[in-house]
């Protein structure tokens, strides 16, 4: 369903991405169970889901943090179990989970990324002094991370993902724990992206912000894509007319039949 | 201080039992806990003690097959007595083991892997100045093949005249730094005095037929009056306090660390001081749990060593003399003493871990204050340490020394007054300590990690509320 | 140029690490500079406190009693006695105890008599008792071995005593035979190493132990926040998003733990060097091993050029890397913090094992060389003594070089995202293909460990029966709990799981046909392992099985070729191989089971031909598919042993048993 698209317009794309765990005490646990997902380059794509659903799973596969059991998956056009490391040279990759160095001041944690991702001396001041300015982090520069508050914290922590400036944003669940001023701040950080061309990935449980943000919202529930399409299109397949209500309703309908699920999730990725 | 109005509240003992219950599952549910503290003692003390067995066993054929000589020298060669060469060559022990082992199929020591503790005799050479004795003993020179030159020995015994022109000295050089002269060296000690009880029997021999008339009396074996329950209970006086203490100090570092510091991580902290118990209570529960803990890997960890101890001794034949039974009525006299060391360490390391913010913190200040426990307690293991009412008054060094006393059986009911008095106080100090500690409001506020100025900055913060 | 990805990650996270590890400014404090500090202070402690205990104790007066009437100048031995001050010498009658005198064991009156005489438990009793024969006189010494004062009381009688039967045997050797022929043959030992030699001997028997403790704690601090911390701080995921291999990123936190590690020995050892050259601390007297004179110490100031601390450093850095890279590891597996430093003490004491031979009197040879940290330990000794022999040192240097490059290798995978990310849920992916396997390893280490201590136990209680017991009540019922979880997981019947098929009869005579060979290749191996690894006598002497020659020869054959054969081969070719096989190829089933089979004998001497013995059995059971040929191989094998039948013809029975074996098919593929 993809290739007619035309591979080079798609930034992410994902076929029948499986991903399945040993749990000592539950045995198998299948987290994706046969995932498509494309999103488009300057596309800001929302992934929404209940808790446990599959969303952290899916990105951390795209970010080649776990490689998939079965399917294929390609950032940038490039296959994730082939290449990680390139695909990791793309993206910029912000989740819960990706730590600051308490010990480090936010330049010198952007100068340790940045010679990471291989970027000259001269180039790397540039971009960084760049950075503090854009993200008015001038005055904490040069402080250590463990005094900073929280949304100072992510504020590092969203310049540390796009330092290198990369084609692909995956970010997962970028507001949870911020206050109001912070959380939009990064909205319109998101915002900004989509001018400069980036895909933006993003999972959230935060309906109005995928309502306000999203080019297209991919629903996802049971480790399977119940629907995708831009918010019009899902309101009308649904006949709700708020994100909240099509949400409902799609995850009632996917929710007891698998079988039901699965076809759902097929006509949300043909439309 | 919360109402004690209201019938339906827990009393503060009351809380501090159920904040210590809760404290002491949520650790053993943890795996890894209780892999660490249950399994791991079981499974460590025999398998390091059957390295041990092996490495010894191994050192010992090793020993016993090195084959090492002897360079035999004299100022005259008349200095050297008949037979000595080959008296030396000889393994004084070996003959009883071969006689042992006749009935066997055949000598064990078979040619192609060498004779058993060999020390060959090099021929004699005399006369030789001490210098060219000492000489001849050449220092290796690093890259010296082991079997070079045949004439080179390991050891030199030079015997040199007295000023009447009789045998005046007998030396044996060796080089310290060296295996195998090492190993000549302790061989020739243990051979000279067979040949020098022979020469002289041999002599008395030619003059009187009367055999054995040089020795002026036979000196039995020293004989040990000790029941040998006391042995055991004797050898265990020196062993077992130490371990105590170093196995509780031990024993408590984890779990202290980990309900302070850890809960800090673990972003508990808060919820714990929210409950509607006396914070009292609450921090009583844990010093209790750790103390729990503390007891329970100490007891584990003993056992463990103890079963393996044991099971190592069956396995060794020769070692079948001592007999160590386990000691229950003096474990029943020092039960209470322990239990109350037991908590004064618990509370003094709770106390102390609660100034750290992260785990790691927390074990770096800890780290210090173990020493601080186990020193003094080596202290208290040297023999010629008595337990004096002074001494009594000392933390940790009157412990093992009641121990000790009690181990052995020695009554000593003013020092243990003491003991238990001064044990008590200091736990009393100790809890009042931590409490206080744990109290600072600055604990809640500060960053994940600080320096040393920010800890004396708690440590002048005001208390909260209890 | 451009350096290429890898190397510009490693420079960028090693220089990280190191900030990181300089910013923490307090544990480098605690980690570093306290033990440094620490040194002086224990060495200045323990002299103070040895001093002191044994200044007490010689300070301690204490009461000899004694009896010694018939005893020939015996005014003169209470002289000598009472030169042992503080001491009092008290004569009293001891009639009584002569009479009560029992042989071996002490009787509870002779005790009391004794207590009696000497004045409470703090004396000893020195008592002449007329034997008949010659000499004439018995002396001996009663004391109470529970007690400090008796115990130092007797040292000072038996100082005395030495004394006057010294004196007495030259007197009488005059008077009988005009001379002593034995005159001047006292020993004195003269040690003629130079002083850099001797000191550089006992330096070298403690800092190998010294290195692995300080390395490992040292090290460790990094290591933990490198691997386990920022797994924990989720920095680690972070850093794993980045376009740097892992390999590289490993590599460096690797290095900065090596370069934490090195630094802290360095400046540890430092510390030591100093306090022994300062005259500050010996090394204690325990360390000091055979040969020197009893109760001896260490040289106070200890010379050791420059040179060889150099060389000791070199020939150890093998060593270094490899703890540091175990270090690793252990922290890299951990999913805490405090998972992590958990394990280091197990780890530390482990290791502690080989480095503690350079404290014994033995020699490094191509064994010992080759063996992990015992090689480099032994090596840093004697090069501090000035020893060191090139090529062995060469050996063992390369040796050494492949375990650390093992270790790292091993490392190098320990950056697993897979398993990193899904810390807090259990195991990895890779376990689902590998659970049968790590299933049946968990038990059949369960079975080597309950054969080592209860069969171990048994076996010491009562030899036929420990070992029936043994082979009959543990092995089965184990095997059968292993195997319930193999079968019930690839849905097959237990006697499926355990390949209790019916084999072919090919196998089964090829099976019998190889034994007098194998039998005869175990003869050899083990002559062989006698020249490198030599038995102590009182093992040979006493033959593990000499506790059985009272039984009959069906009784032995039944216990010792027919029980090992059906219940070992039930667990380990059985229950244990089902589920190796399943997840491993040939050779790595092969691999495990010569280890654990060879483990589970629990002695190094037995381990080679038993490893060799399990590798034969697994290799005929992948081939059979049937446990039968290996049951009657194993008890064929044990009962040629038995038997001790040595007959080199026999050996060519292995061509046909090895056609037989090679040309049939196995067992299943003929029922399928």
């Amino acid at each position: 369903m993809s290739v007619e698209s035309g591979a080079e317009s798609l930034a992410i794309e994902a076929v029948g991405l499986r991903k399945v765990f040993v749990d000592p005490r539950r045995g198998a646990v299948e987290a994706l169970c046969g995932l498509d997902l494309d999103c488009r380059r300057g596309e800001i794509y929302g992934l929404l889901g209940p808790n446990g659903a599959g969303k952290t799973t899916t990105l951390r596969v795209l970010a080649t943090l776990l490689a998939p059991t079965s399917g294929t998956a390609r950032v940038d056009g490039i296959d994730v179990a082939t290449d990680p490391l390139e695909v990791r040279r793309r993206i910029g990759f912000l989740s819960g989970t990706t730590g600051l160095y308490p010990r480090l001041s936010p330049r010198e944690t952007l100068s340790y990324f940045g010679r990471l991702h291989g970027l000259e001396p001269e180039e790397l001041q540039r971009r960084t002094e760049a950075i503090l300015d854009r993200f008015g982090m001038r005055e904490y520069a040069d402080a250590r991370c463990e005094s900073l508050s929280t949304g100072q914290r992510q504020r590092v922590s969203i310049a540390r993902a796009v330092l290198h400036d990369p084609p692909v944003l995956i970010l997962d669940e970028p507001t949870t724990g911020l206050d109001v001023l912070a959380s939009s701040a990064m909205i319109e950080f998101i915002e900004s992206r989509r001018a400069a061309g980036t895909c933006v990935l993003f999972s959230t449980h935060v309906l109005s912000e995928a309502e306000r943000l999203c080019d297209r919202i991919g629903v996802i529930f049971r480790g399977r894509l119940l629907a995708a399409g831009t918010l019009p299109e899902l309101s009308q397949r649904t006949g709700k007319r708020w994100l909240a209500d099509v949400f409902l309703e799609l995850v009632r309908r996917g929710g007891p039949d698998p079988a039901s699920a699965s076809s759902a999730g097929e006509g949300g990725g043909a439309s | 201080m919360t109402g004690s109005g209201r019938s339906a509240e827990p009393s503060l003992f009351a809380a501090t039992l159920l904040v210590a219950r809760k404290e002491l599952v949520t650790s053993f549910r943890d795996r890894q806990t209780t892999l660490y503290t249950l399994v791991l003692p079981i499974v460590l003390y025999p398998f390091l003690f059957w390295c041990m067995i092996q490495a010894s066993l191994f050192l010992e054929g090793r020993r016993e097959h090195t084959e090492t000589r002897l360079g035999l020298a004299a100022r005259e060669s008349d200095l050297v007595p008949p037979g000595l060469a080959e008296s030396l060559a000889r393994d004084p022990h070996a003959v009883n083991q071969a006689g042992a082992s006749i009935q066997g199929s055949e000598p064990r020591a078979d040619p192609a892997h060498g004779e058993l503790n060999s020390l060959s005799v090099l021929p004699l050479r005399a006369p030789l100045s001490l210098g060219e004795a000492c000489a001849w003993l050449a220092r290796r020179t690093g890259s010296r093949p082991a079997s070079a030159a045949i004439e080179e020995p390991d050891a030199v015994l030079y015997l040199s005249p007295a000023e009447d022109g009789g045998r005046g000295r007998a030396e044996v050089f060796y080089d310290s730094s060296s295996t195998r002269s090492r190993i000549a060296l302790a061989r020739v000690q243990s051979r000279m005095p067979v040949f020098v009880r022979d020469l002289r029997a041999r002599a008395a021999a030619e003059v009187d037929p009367n055999v054995g008339a040089l020795e002026p009396f036979r000196r039995d074996p020293p004989r040990n009056v000790a029941p040998q329950p006391a042995m055991g209970a004797y050898i265990l006086s020196y062993i077992l306090p130490l371990l105590f203490v170093i196995m509780a100090v031990m024993g408590a570092f984890f779990p202290a660390v980990d309900l302070t510091c850890g809960e800090r991580e673990r972003k508990t902290a808060e919820t714990t001081l929210l409950l509607p118990v006396p914070r009292t209570a609450v921090h009583l529960g844990k010093i209790l749990a750790v103390c729990a803990a503390a007891l329970i890997a100490t007891g584990l960890n003993l056992s463990a060593l103890a079963l393996s101890a044991e099971h190592l001794l069956r396995m060794l034949p020769a070692n079948s003399t001592v007999q160590v039974d386990v000691p229950v009525r003096a474990l029943l006299q020092v039960a209470p003493l322990l239990l109350l060391f037991a908590f004064f360490v618990s509370s003094v390391l709770t106390g102390v871990a609660a100034l750290a913010r992260t785990f790691k913190e927390g074990q770096a200040l800890l780290g210090p204050v173990q020493i601080l426990f186990v020193l003094p307690a080596l202290a208290g293991a040297l023999p010629g340490v008595q337990l004096t009412p002074l001494l009594a008054s000392i933390p940790v060094v009157n412990v093992v020394l009641c121990f000790r006393g009690l181990l052995r059986g020695e009554p000593m009911p003013l020092e243990y007054g003491i003991t238990a008095a001064s044990l008590g106080a200091l736990s009393i100090a100790a809890i009042g300590l931590s409490l206080w500690t744990l109290s600072r409001e600055a604990l809640l506020v500060s960053g994940s990690e600080s320096s040393w100025r920010d800890l004396l900055g708690i440590l002048r913060s005001p208390g909260s509320t209890r | 140029m451009r350096p290429r990805p890898g190397v510009r990650a490693f420079r960028a996270v090693l220089a990280a690490e190191l900030l990181l590890l300089l910013r923490d400014r307090r544990a480098l404090l605690l980690a570093v500079v306290l033990p440094t500090l620490l040194f002086p202070l224990i060495f200045l402690g323990q002299r103070w406190l040895e001093g002191a205990s044994r200044r007490a104790m010689e300070q301690r007066t204490v009461r000899v009693a004694c009896d010694l009437d018939g005893l020939e100048s015996a005014e003169r031995l209470v002289e000598l006695l009472r030169e042992e001050a503080p001491i009092e010498v008290l004569r009293v009658d001891a009639s009584r105890l002569r009479v009560i005198d029992s042989g071996g064991t002490v009787s509870p009156q002779e005790r009391e008599e004794v207590g009696r005489l000497a004045g409470g438990a703090d004396g000893v009793l020195l008592v002449a008792r007329r034997v008949g024969g010659e000499p004439p006189v018995a002396l001996r010494l009663y004391f109470d071995g529970v007690n400090d004062t008796a115990l130092q009381a007797r040292r000072r009688a038996d100082r005395a005593l030495d004394a006057f039967q010294t004196e007495l045997r030259a007197r009488r050797a005059e008077e009988k035979i005009g001379r002593d022929p034995a005159r001047g043959l006292e020993l004195s030992a003269v040690d003629v190493a130079s002083a850099a030699d001797a000191g550089g001997a006992l330096l070298g028997r403690i800092l190998p132990l010294l290195a692995v403790i300080v390395l490992l704690s040292g090290g460790s601090y990094v290591a933990l926040s490198a691997f386990a911390g920022e797994r924990e701080a989720g920095t680690l995921e972070t850093l794993l998003v980045q376009p740097a291999p892992a390999a590289a990123v490993v590599a460096a936190k690797f290095t900065a733990v090596l370069i934490a590690g090195l630094l802290t020995l360095l400046l540890n050892a430092g510390s030591v060097l100093l306090c022994l050259r300062a005259g500050l601390g010996s090394i204690p007297g325990s360390f000091v091993g055979v040969g020197a004179p009893a109760g001896a110490e260490g040289p106070a100031g200890l010379a050791v050029g420059a040179a060889r601390l150099l060389g000791g450093s070199l020939v150890f850095l093998p060593a270094a890397v490899l703890l540091c890279a175990l270090l690793c590891l252990v922290c890299g597996r951990a999913r805490t913090f405090r998972e992590g430093q958990f394990t280091l003490l197990p780890l530390m004491l482990v290791c502690l094992v080989p480095a503690g031979l350079a404290s014994q009197d033995v020699d490094l040879d191509w064994l010992l060389a080759a063996l992990p940290l015992a090689g480099p330990a032994l090596a840093l000794r004697d090069v501090l003594r000035g020893d060191l022999r090139l090529p062995v040192a060469a050996w063992m240097f390369a040796a050494n070089t492949a375990w650390a490059g093992i270790a790292l290798w091993h490392l190098a995978r320990t950056l697993d995202t897979e398993r990193l990310v899904q810390s807090e849920g259990g195991e990895e992916e890779i376990a689902q293909r590998s659970v049968q396997s790590r299933y049946a390893l968990r038990w059949a280490w369960v079975a080597v460990f309950l054969v080592y201590v209860l069969g171990g136990t048994l076996q010491a209680w009562n030899l036929p029966w420990g070992i029936f017991m043994t082979l009959w009540l543990l092995l089965p019922p184990l095997a059968l709990l292993s195997v319930r979880g193999t079968a019930g997981r690839a849905k097959e019947s237990l006697t499926r799981a355990l390949s209790l098929v019916r084999p072919r009869l090919a196998h089964a005579l090829g099976a019998v046909l190889i034994a007098p060979a194998l039998s005869t290749l175990a003869r050899i191996v083990f002559d062989w392992q006698r020249s490198v690894l030599p038995l102590p006598s009182h093992l040979e002497q006493g033959d593990l099985l000499e506790g059985l020659t009272g039984l009959g020869l069906p009784m032995r054959l039944f216990l010792l070729a027919l029980s090992p054969a059906l219940c070992e081969e039930l667990f380990f070719r059985g229950a244990l191989l089902s589920g190796l096989r399943r997840d491993l190829g040939a050779v790595r089933c092969i691999a495990w089971q010569a280890l654990i089979f060879g483990a589970a004998h629990s002695s190094i001497y037995r381990f080679v031909p038993t490893a060799l013995l399990g590798m034969v059995l697994t290799a005929l059971t992948l081939r059979g598919r049937s446990l039968f040929p290996a049951i009657l191989l194993h008890a064929t094998y044990n009962g040629l042993l038995l038997l001790e039948v040595d007959r080199p013809g026999l050996c060519w029975l292995a061509v046909p048993g090895l056609l037989l074996l090679t040309l049939a098919k196995p067992a299943s593929e003929v029922r399928d």
